[in-house]
């Protein structure tokens, strides 16, 4: 369905643009943080509509949970295949199949470039669970196309 | 009428003359003004120093009784009097629990008191009579409450009782003056007993029976007279000494006892008897409830009496008097503690009372009784536990009333009375809670203080629009002078009861003295009491904004009623609060009420901080005019008088303007801000520029400063800089202007820089504070510090990345986003060295590996005092590494870790060298840290000390392994062996090192239990040279002496001495490996075969077989030779020889080959004879030593 | 009829307060932001004491004598508050009901709100046309 395709392309192509912008400042290396942040935003704002009419959280799993069921699949279309956690605060969230490398890798080819893809997502996850008063740490990491772990490491306030 | 209460309390009496009189009039609470002024001169205006901290104390001040009585009509210091002669010590404890500000709404103490039974007690002089004075005691003293609720009085001789009035016969024309008399209850609960004892000392045994007998009965009597009318019961206690009477004179004591009964004419069990002994108070306690009983018979008996008259009453005439009677049945019931029906009657009586007709005349009687009597439905309600019907009666009775609020000039009276509901109300609650009643957040005393409060601000309301022409009280006769009977009446009409006021003049002139009254009441202070009440309660109810709105409020009384000190004090610690939250419009409102009192007060220091937040963009100023706040802050530093604030009230503003004249040019003269913990118009970011600096580098400093309003023009900026060893202070300055003059709209960045200490190498260094200085070269500065503390949490909810997104003024968001970062960490001045490390790694397993390292200084100049330290560094799987690792700098000699190498001086592009060495038996990798310092002479800074740390590692391996297999004589290999049977032992050295290698020597150390064969031991193996992956096999035949007790682990230990070939002049290393067990076992007999191994076809041999015997005892066999189709064979076929003891047998045959090629040559096999528990070893031995083939070759014939 | 509506950020700080009615006098707004903030006491309390599951997410009420107050906290820590008046002129209660849809109604708005991208989620919110549909929510359901 054309629809669908719409948000993988405006993604990739606010990558471009964070490419662009950061050759333009003379850095060597791609700046994502903006991808990030565009992440972060949404990612906050979209939490206060998701979780309308929806009972209050029992706990950070609690929380979790719903980051991989109805957030991811509002998002992607599907859920997350797996979540782990060790009960101290890092979660380990695994999509088999993640959306933005389906579509272009079935394998190690392009896995220099899978980083990108996964700012944006990283950013979406904090600021959401940001919004819940939650603050994180979310890195990814790809080993394989297009499967996908995003950690999540809780940071508490002693 | 007199009591001896009050004759005992005659010399206290005195200062307030005015009280017999008022109480002999029959206990009336006529309002006395001429005591009341001279409380009020006595007590002082409430002016006391506002402790800062504890604004509990303020309010705790401000509850206390008589602290806030002002002028106005004095109900308080009255009743106080009035209290003690009516209730004695009790009612003093009771008047220092109250919490009420005072009015003349408030309840008379006969009201809010628990009734009790009153039991007169007669005959005891306490005076001259140790034991009277004992008795009196017990029963007055330590009236706990699981003690009857009873009270005594002590009656003298001369006490008189009240008169009985003539009973009435008809109602008919009898039409009541008022509803509720004033001096009922005081008569029931003080002047006519329930009961009244009689004390009397006598003996059953007294000699003069006949004469105390009848004094008894004549005491008895005159009570009996002095009580005519009233159904007063009476009660005779006999005081004896409490020793036992001797047994024949128990019956004496029931005779006598009977006869004096009659004598008194009392029933006999009217008649006690109190022995005082010892047990006294136990006594009491029994005489105390049957005392009680009794008097719950009388209040029953009057009870009856009320309702005999209900039948004579009529609704159209005598609707008061309904009302009056169900209030006493409910009074008597509670007199008798029968808490349901006295609640039961008080509402038939509230309920009457709402059916009255209600007229401007009668409208204040008819809700004070009102108040009263819901007042007694809400106490009893929360005395049988039901808050929830008292809660529900209190809105009831509000809903009702609120609406009848009389005549308009007297509106006040109104809100008055309502205050009063709500706050009686809520301090029968709080007593409630006192005594176990749980509340909640939602319904607790808090709500029902804060209306007492809104309602009294009401009344000032009311006040202000109907007593303003009340500016003086009427000239005599005074209207409120004179007796009222009833409760709720007025003095200028008493016992009126037509609508129309029958005097018009006397009536205009009785409103004009209230007005007047109530115009000069002081409002604020009872609110601030309420409010006072109130915040505690909301306080202890978890409602710590709800406390605060109304300590703001409070503050605002303290400003109405000119008390800027203490609304200043209040409103500033509630700013903190609103600003935490940024409830700005709430701080806003409460920093301008500030401002206002910071400036009628002259406190500069207040008035500068308050000025200066009211600068902040969050704070709305009146009019918006944050001009005029900037010039005042200007004025005050150049020791001028700040303009006054918008709406002050007239009547202070002089008196200001003086405080201000006197104070201006004093202290303080400095004014600090700590503006981070306010809303700032400046804001303030510093920034390290780098987390970490070298010693030689310069430290950078960024500081980001925003004005938000007007512009600022700051004599000096100071930034605080801390480490461990110092606290600095350094100026900033505007590309060397110290003065900085800042406009609001710009973002200034200011540069700092300034040199690490040389102390501080290795430590953190911190930003602490920044300090705007304003000054305008007179005496006064401001000194605003924007401190940085570490902890201190980030209240912000503002999350800086969503910053990036808003489309917000790029200057705005340059510093928005800014993160200031505070603290930084100096190192070292990175040295410019190099390093070459050369060795001939891997390194091998117990070697001492040497390893060359060379330093090339590469500074511009020469450096000294170089020292060198080599450590090995831990690792995961090597945690200990100094433990399992030698070093030394000597080859083979271990010395202490870590290396020190003292260098001295290197000169310019010179190089030192050295080598170390390390011996491991780990097989690791090892990581060796050479840390290098020195000392360098730069031009700014002498003798600086630089480090630096190289790293190398070495993997460890073995050089080789060794295996070994066991075999026989005949390399047939074996897995065990037998008692002096000789076997081989043969090691494989498997090389693993890169490196070619050198064997020198080899050796096996065999266990205790084996020894060599060989006399002379020759390594199979010596000086060898061997690479990677030869093998070298080494064979040493060694024999088992005797059976160890545990199977063997090891045969022995396998010792290679081994060098580097490169290094053939180096000492050797010692390897040495554990070699595996084998199994010993022993065998009775041993058994040597000789044959030959080739023999040729057709040709005799000797097969020699020769047996040894092992044991100590003969070992005797059956051998039989088993023949071969391969073979001839001669010799005996079947035998039996006996082997003795360590002696041999020899047995011989010839055999002779017939076939060519591998033959198996006829073999002996042995049966052992007699204990044959070792068949299966003799079986085996027999096996292993003969041949199993014999290679035959043809015979040549030539 | 309900008088007040505000959202309370996750701080506590005030991020709406509106209210319908001519009187736009200092008075009578802060009577309002009084009555606001102390009702965030009734709602940490409920807060506090109904630690887990659903409780909170429904709604909590504080009476007064003239004023009801309800309150609705998101799982986003964000507070709405809905002040009625008891003494409707028309006399009838309002329901529970009507007062959960217009919360729910109220946070749907909310959620729209934070969507503006001239917003920054924790700022005030300043949008006009939030008011508007704050301002009609008031008037035409409750």
């Amino acid at each position: 369905m054309a629809d669908d395709i719409i948000f993988e392309l405006l993604h990739s192509e606010i990558i471009n643009y964070a490419k662009e912008q950061s050759k333009n400042n003379g850095n060597k290396e791609t700046d994502l943080s903006v991808v990030e942040y565009i992440g972060f935003a949404a990612g906050y704002k979209i939490m206060e509509r998701l979780t309308r009419e929806w009972p209050r959280f029992k706990d950070e799993l609690d929380t979790m949970k719903f980051i991989c069921t109805d957030f991811w699949t509002c998002i992607y279309k599907k859920q997350i295949d797996n979540l782990r956690t060790n009960h101290q605060g890092v979660y380990v969230l695994q999509d088999n199949a993640f959306r933005f490398l389906t579509n272009f890798s079935n394998g190690h080819q392009f896995l220099e470039y899978a980083p990108q893809f996964v700012a944006y997502t990283c950013g979406l996850i904090r600021g959401g669970l940001a919004n819940l008063c939650i603050n994180s740490v979310v890195t990814a990491e790809v080993q394989t196309m297009p499967s996908c772990k995003f950690h999540i490491n809780v940071q508490r306030t002693t | 009428m007199r009591c001896d209460v009050q004759r005992r309390r005659g010399g206290r009496a005195a200062a307030a003359a005015a009280a017999p009189q008022a109480a002999a009039a029959g206990g009336g609470a006529a309002p006395i003004r001429a005591a009341a002024g001279r409380l009020t001169e006595q007590q002082g205006p409430p002016g006391l120093q506002l402790p800062h901290s504890e604004l509990e104390q303020l309010w705790l001040e401000v509850q206390l009784p008589g602290a806030t009585m002002a002028l106005g009509t004095a109900y308080r210091p009255e009743s106080k009097l009035y209290l003690r002669l009516i209730y004695g010590k009790e009612a003093q404890k009771h008047i220092r629990m109250a919490t009420q500000p005072s009015d003349n709404t408030e309840f008379p103490p006969e009201i809010t008191l628990k009734p009790l039974a009153l039991i007169g007690l007669s005959g005891l002089d306490t005076v001259n009579n140790a034991i009277h004075k004992a008795i009196w005691d017990a029963f007055s003293n330590n009236r706990r409450p699981d003690r009857a609720s009873v009270r005594f009085k002590l009656l003298n001789n001369t006490f008189e009782f009240p008169v009985v009035k003539p009973k009435r016969n008809s109602y008919e024309w009898y039409i009541p003056k008022g509803i509720l008399k004033k001096n009922w209850i005081p008569k029931h609960v003080s002047l006519i007993p329930a009961v009244i004892v009689i004390f009397y000392d006598m003996e059953w045994n007294d000699p003069q029976w006949n004469e105390k007998i009848i004094e008894c009965a004549s005491r008895v009597q005159s009570i009996r007279a002095a009580v005519e009318g009233h159904a007063t019961r009476v009660a005779v206690v006999v005081v004896q000494s409490g020793l036992s009477p001797p047994p024949s004179e128990y019956l004496l004591g029931a005779e006598r006892a009977q006869a004096l009964s009659s004598a008194c004419e009392i029933q006999s069990k009217t008649l006690f008897v109190l022995p005082h002994n010892d047990h006294l108070m136990g006594y009491i306690i029994k005489l105390e409830n049957a005392f009680y009983d009794i008097a719950q018979n009388y209040y029953h008996h009057e009870t009856k009496n009320i309702k005999q008259h209900r039948d004579h009453l009529n609704k159209t005439t005598h609707q008061y008097l309904f009302v009056r009677h169900q209030f006493k049945l409910g009074f008597l019931n509670e007199m008798k503690q029968d808490l349901s029906t006295a609640h039961k009657h008080y509402l038939h009586s509230y309920n009457n009372l709402l059916e009255t007709r209600q007229v401007d005349t009668n409208i204040h009687e008819l809700r004070t009784v009102a108040g009263y009597i819901n007042y007694k439905l809400c106490k009893l309600l929360f005395a049988l536990n039901l808050a929830r019907d008292a809660i529900a009666q209190l809105k009831l009775h509000i809903e009702r009333y609120k609406s009848r609020i009389g005549p308009t000039e007297l509106l006040f009276e109104h809100y008055a009375w309502m205050a009063r509901q709500y706050s009686a109300f809520g301090e029968l609650f709080d007593d409630a809670i006192r005594a176990g009643l749980p509340a909640i957040q939602s319904q607790h005393p808090g709500f029902y203080y804060q209306y007492a409060a809104q309602f009294t601000m009401k009344r000032r309301q009311a006040m202000r629009s109907v007593c303003c022409e009340a500016t003086q009280y009427p000239p005599a006769p005074d209207p409120m002078e004179g007796i009222v009977e009833f409760y709720g009446q007025r003095p200028w009409r008493p016992g009126r009861l037509s609508a129309d006021p029958h005097d018009p003049q006397k009536e205009q002139a009785a409103i004009l003295a209230l007005q007047y009254n109530e115009r000069i009441f002081n409002h604020s202070a009872m609110i601030i009491s309420f409010l006072g009440s109130a915040i505690s309660q909301f306080k202890t109810f978890h409602s710590p904004r709800m406390r605060k709105q109304l300590v703001v409020e409070m503050a605002n009384e303290y400003y109405y009623c000119a008390d800027y000190g203490k609304a200043l004090t209040l409103l500033t610690h509630m700013l903190w609060d609103y600003r935490r939250e940024k409830w700005w419009f709430l701080a806003s409102y409460v920093l301008n009420r500030a401002l206002q009192c910071a400036y009628l007060s002259a406190k500069i220091q207040d008035y500068i901080h308050l000025s200066v937040e009211a600068l902040s963009k969050h704070i709305q100023v009146p009019n918006n005019d944050r001009n005029r706040i900037y010039k005042n802050i200007m004025s005050v530093l150049q020791l001028n008088i700040p303009d006054p604030e918008p709406d002050l009230p007239v009547a202070s503003q002089t008196k200001a303007l003086d405080l201000w004249q006197s104070s201006i040019d004093k202290e303080p003269l400095t004014i600090c801000i700590d503006m981070t913990n306010i809303s700032s118009f400046l804001e303030v970011k510093p920034k390290f520029v780098q987390q970490k600096y070298r010693m030689d580098e310069f430290i950078d400093v960024e500081i980001y400063a925003r004005l938000i309003h007007c512009s600022l023009e700051v004599k000096k900026i100071l930034l605080t800089v801390s480490s461990n060893t110092e606290t600095m202070e350094i100026p900033i300055t505007d590309n060397g202007n110290s003065t900085v003059t800042l406009h609001h709209g710009v973002v200034y960045k200011f540069l700092c820089q300034f040199k690490p200490n040389a102390q501080d190498n290795g430590s953190d260094i911190n930003l602490i504070n920044i300090s705007f200085i304003l000054d305008l070269n007179k005496q006064r500065k401001i000194v605003m510090n924007f401190k940085i503390e570490e902890s201190k949490p980030r209240g912000t909810c503002v999350h800086p990345e969503l910053l990036h997104l808003i489309m917000s003024p790029k200057s705005d968001y340059n510093f928005d986003c800014i993160v200031p970062v505070t603290t930084a960490s100096v190192m070292s001045r990175e040295c410019r060295l190099s390093m070459l490390i050369e060795n001939q790694a891997p390194a091998l397993q117990g070697e001492w590996f040497p390893t060359t390292f060379t330093i090339t200084n590469d500074e511009n100049c020469s450096v000294y005092d170089m020292s060198i330290t080599v450590s090995l560094l831990s690792s995961l799987d090597n945690p200990n590494p100094d433990s399992v690792t030698d070093m030394s700098l000597v080859h083979g000699k271990p010395q202490s870790q870590p290396l020190l190498i003292k260098v001295g001086d290197l000169n310019n592009s010179s190089k030192y060298s050295n080598i170390f060495y390390l011996k491991t038996n780990k097989i690791a990798l090892i990581a060796v840290q050479i840390r290098v310092s020195y000392y360098i002479n730069l031009h700014d800074s002498p003798k600086l000390e630089c480090v630096r740390d190289f790293t190398t590692k070495i993997t460890v391996i073995k050089p080789f392994e060794v295996e070994a297999s066991f075999s026989d004589m005949n390399f047939k290999p074996i897995t065990k062996c037998f008692l002096d049977d000789p076997f081989i032992v043969m090691p494989q050295i498997k090389i693993l090192s890169p490196w070619s290698l050198l064997i020198v020597d080899t050796d096996l150390e065999t266990i205790s239990c084996c020894k060599h064969c060989d006399e002379e031991q020759q390594s199979c193996v010596s000086n060898i040279e061997v690479t990677e992956k030869d093998v070298a096999s080494d064979a040493v035949c060694i024999v088992a002496k005797y059976k160890p007790k545990d199977p063997l682990t090891r045969i022995g230990l396998y010792n290679i001495k081994w060098r580097r070939k490169c290094n053939l002049d180096g000492p050797c290393v010692m390897s040495t490996s554990a070699l595996p067990g084998l199994t010993i076992d022993d065998c009775p007999i041993s058994l040597h075969v000789s044959y030959p191994e080739v023999i040729e076809l057709q040709t005799s041999v000797p097969l020699k077989c020769i047996l040894t015997g092992n044991t100590n005892i003969p070992v005797r066999l059956s051998v039989t030779i088993e023949g071969s189709d391969a073979y001839m064979c001669s010799g005996y076929k079947n035998t039996s020889v006996t082997v003795p003891p360590h002696g041999t047998v020899e047995l011989c045959y010839n055999i002779h080959p017939l076939v060519t090629g591998r033959t198996t040559p006829p073999r002996l096999k042995a049966t052992l004879l007699g204990d044959n528990s070792k068949q299966g070893t003799i079986k085996e031995i027999f096996e292993k030593n003969f041949p199993q083939n014999i290679f035959v070759i043809p015979k040549y014939n030539k | 009829m309900a008088v007040c509506v505000a959202v309370i950020g996750k701080d506590n700080s005030p991020l709406y307060i509106g209210g319908i009615g001519n009187d736009c006098s200092t008075d009578n707004e802060l009577s309002r932001q009084w009555l606001v903030h102390t009702a965030l006491d009734a709602l940490e309390e409920r807060l506090a004491t109904s630690s887990s599951i659903n409780a909170n997410s429904g709604n909590s009420t504080a009476h007064t004598d003239l004023r009801d107050l309800y309150g609705y906290v998101t799982n986003t820590r964000i507070k709405l508050v809905l002040v009625t008046s008891s003494t409707s002129p028309s006399g009838s209660n309002i329901r529970d009901a009507e007062v959960r849809t217009a919360l729910r109604r109220l946070h749907a708005l909310y959620a729209d709100a934070i969507c503006n991208p001239f917003h920054l989620p924790g700022d005030q919110i300043t949008s006009v046309k939030f008011d508007k549909q704050v301002k009609s929510l008031i008037l035409n359901n409750v």
